[in-house]
C-alpha cells in the first residue's frame, strides 16, 4: 500500500498502475538468457583458466609488439620543437601547419580511395582538400576525440589535458573517445560543428562553446597573428614558450595579473618583444632564450 | 511499508541466489520488478530504457553475487544499485549528446493520473498539485517519490540516494512545506490545517 501525506484536509497519495505481467516475464527471460550464457561460459572456462591467462599474456605481447612495429613501418612522424613551426603538404593536397612542440603522424602510403587518417598531439591548423568521393573522409585523431572532416579549415589543440577544436570554415563531425559502451549508446548522436564554433573535449566531459568573433584567437598563430582577448599574462607566457621556445621573466610580480587585449602580427620573438613593450609600457630585453620584462 | 515477512522472504531468496539458485533469483525479480521498473522509467523518462536498465541490473547483480555477499535489506540494495547505474547512464548520455542539456540529477515527472486526492471537491487542486509536485527541485521530488510512492523508510531513502538521514528528512519536509505554503494555502484557506505528517519529523 502506498504512503500518503496530507495537505489541508486532503489526503494525497500516489496511484501505482500495475505493470503488465508480460513485461516482467519477458524481462526475466532476457535476464535468464544472459545468466545461462554466463554460467556455461564459466563452466567452460574454469579448467582452461590458467592456460588461457598464459595465452592472453603471450598474445598481448605479440600484439603490442606488432602494433609498435606497425606504427613505425606505416606512419611518418613530423615533430616540432619549441619555437618551431612546420608547414606540411599531405599527398591529397591538404596542408597542415604544425605548431611548436607537436607531433603529426601520417600514414606513409595513402590509398587512392578510403579514409585519410592522421594523428595529432599538440597543436595544428588544418586546411583539408575537398575530395569528390564521399568515402574519402579525412579523420584527425587526438587522444580525446576523432574529428571527421568534410572539407574545411580548423585548428586542433591537444594541450592541457583536453582537445580544443576551433572550426573556421566548412563542417566537421566529432566522435568523442573513451566512453564505456553501454545501453546509452542507442541514443548516440555525433556532434556536427558549424563554422565559428569551438569545442573543448576532455576526459570527463564535453563542453561546447560558441566562439564566433573570437574564432581567430585559436588559429591566429598559424598566420603569425596573435589575438588576445583579456588574455592573462601566464597565458601569454605559455604562448610565447610554445611558439618561440622562450621563457618569460617578470620583475614586477603584479604584472602577472594584467590582462591584455588586441590583435597583432609577430613573425619572431623580437617582434613579439616590441609589441609587448608598447602594450605593457615596460622595458623588455631578450637574453639566453628568455624574455625579461623589466620594472 | 515493506513488511517484515516480505523483507525476510527476500533475504531467504537472496541466500538461495548466492548458492546459485536461479529460481530464487527469479522470485526476487518477480517481487521487485514493478517497483524497479517504475523507478527506472521515472528516472529515465522512457519505458524501453527502463526495461533495459532493470535487465542490466539483474544480470550485473547475478554476475557479481559472490562479491556482494549477504544482504540485510535486499529491496533497498536493488534500488541503490539501479539508481547508481542510471546516474552513470545519464552521465554518459550527457557526454554523447552535447547539444542536449541533460542534468546529471535524474528528474522525476509526476503525471496527473498518478495522484489521488481523497476529497476531490475542487478539480483545480488536483491539477495544481501535480504541477507543484513537478516544480519541486529534482532531489526533493525523488525523495517524495521514494517515500510516498515506493513507501520506503527514511533510512532506506538515505541509502538509495546516498545522503544522510537528516538530509532525507529535510528534503521531504521542504517539499511538503512548499506544497502547503504555495497557492494551496490560499486555495484552501482554513484555520484548521492539521499537519499530521509533520509529527513524523518531531
Amino acid at each position: 500500500m502506498p504512503g500518503f501525506f496530507k495537505i489541508g484536509n486532503n489526503k494525497i497519495e500516489f496511484r501505482k498502475e500495475a505493470v503488465s505481467p508480460e513485461i516482467q516475464t519477458e524481462n526475466w527471460s532476457k535476464v535468464e538468457a544472459a545468466i545461462q550464457k554466463e554460467k556455461s561460459r564459466i563452466v567452460w572456462l574454469r579448467p582452461m583458466l590458467v592456460a588461457a591467462s598464459f595465452l592472453l599474456v603471450a598474445a598481448t605481447s605479440v600484439w603490442l609488439f606488432l602494433k609498435h612495429e606497425n606504427q613505425n613501418v606505416y606512419l611518418t612522424e613530423v615533430k616540432t620543437v619549441s619555437g618551431e613551426i612546420k608547414r606540411i603538404t599531405l599527398p591529397d593536397g591538404s596542408t597542415v601547419v604544425l605548431n611548436a612542440n607537436s607531433v603529426l603522424k601520417v600514414p606513409k602510403v595513402w590509398r587512392d580511395n578510403g579514409k585519410r587518417n592522421v594523428w595529432i598531439e599538440g597543436e595544428a591548423y588544418f586546411t583539408v582538400a575537398k575530395k569528390k568521393v564521399s568515402a574519402d573522409i579525412f579523420i584527425v585523431h587526438t587522444k580525446d576525440v576523432d574529428i571527421e572532416v568534410l572539407g574545411t579549415k580548423f585548428n586542433v589543440n591537444t594541450r592541457n589535458d583536453q582537445s580544443t577544436v576551433a572550426l573556421e570554415e566548412g563542417k566537421v563531425q566529432l566522435a568523442v573517445k573513451d566512453i564505456a559502451p553501454s545501453k546509452a549508446g542507442k541514443k548516440e548522436l555525433p556532434v556536427v560543428m558549424k563554422p565559428g564554433e569551438v569545442a573543448v573535449v576532455n576526459k570527463n566531459d564535453v563542453v561546447k562553446l560558441d566562439a564566433d568573433s573570437t574564432i581567430n584567437m585559436y588559429s591566429g598563430w598559424a598566420h603569425n597573428e596573435f589575438h588576445f582577448n583579456y588574455t592573462s599574462m601566464p597565458e601569454v607566457a605559455r604562448l610565447i614558450q610554445d611558439t618561440y621556445g622562450y621563457g618569460v621573466v617578470i620583475s614586477d610580480s603584479t604584472l602577472w595579473r594584467v590582462k591584455i587585449s588586441g590583435e597583432f602580427r609577430a613573425g619572431n620573438i623580437e617582434d613579439m618583444a616590441k609589441v609587448l613593450e608598447v602594450i605593457l609600457k615596460k622595458k623588455i630585453t631578450i637574453k639566453d632564450k628568455t624574455l625579461v620584462i623589466g620594472q | 511499508m515493506e513488511s517484515r515477512s516480505e523483507t525476510e522472504q527476500l533475504r531467504q531468496w537472496w541466500t538461495d541466489t548466492l548458492a546459485g539458485n536461479t529460481e530464487a533469483f527469479n522470485d526476487i525479480h518477480k517481487a521487485l520488478f514493478d517497483g524497479l521498473y517504475y523507478y527506472a522509467s521515472k528516472l529515465l523518462n522512457d519505458n524501453g530504457l527502463a526495461d533495459d536498465a532493470v535487465q542490466e541490473l539483474f544480470v550485473k547483480v547475478w554476475t557479481k553475487r559472490t562479491s556482494i555477499g549477504n544482504l540485510e535489506k535486499v529491496k533497498p540494495y536493488f534500488f541503490t544499485v539501479l539508481r547508481r547505474q542510471i546516474l552513470n547512464q545519464l552521465r554518459s548520455l550527457k557526454l554523447r549528446e552535447l547539444k542536449i542539456k541533460m542534468s546529471i540529477e535524474p528528474d522525476i515527472c509526476f503525471s496527473i493520473e498518478e495522484i489521488i486526492v481523497e476529497k476531490e471537491t475542487e478539480e483545480s487542486l488536483h491539477t495544481k498539485l501535480t504541477a507543484l509536485l513537478n516544480e519541486l527541485p529534482a532531489r526533493q521530488k525523488e525523495a517524495i517519490y521514494l517515500r510516498y510512492y515506493e513507501d520506503m523508510e527514511y533510512k532506506q531513502i538515505a541509502e538509495i540516494m546516498n545522503v544522510n538521514y537528516q538530509s532525507v528528512l529535510n528534503l521531504i519536509q521542504k517539499a511538503l512545506n512548499k506544497l502547503r505554503s504555495e497557492q494551496l494555502l490560499a486555495l484552501f484557506l482554513s484555520a484548521m490545517f492539521i499537519y499530521k505528517d509533520l509529527g513524523r519529523f518531531e
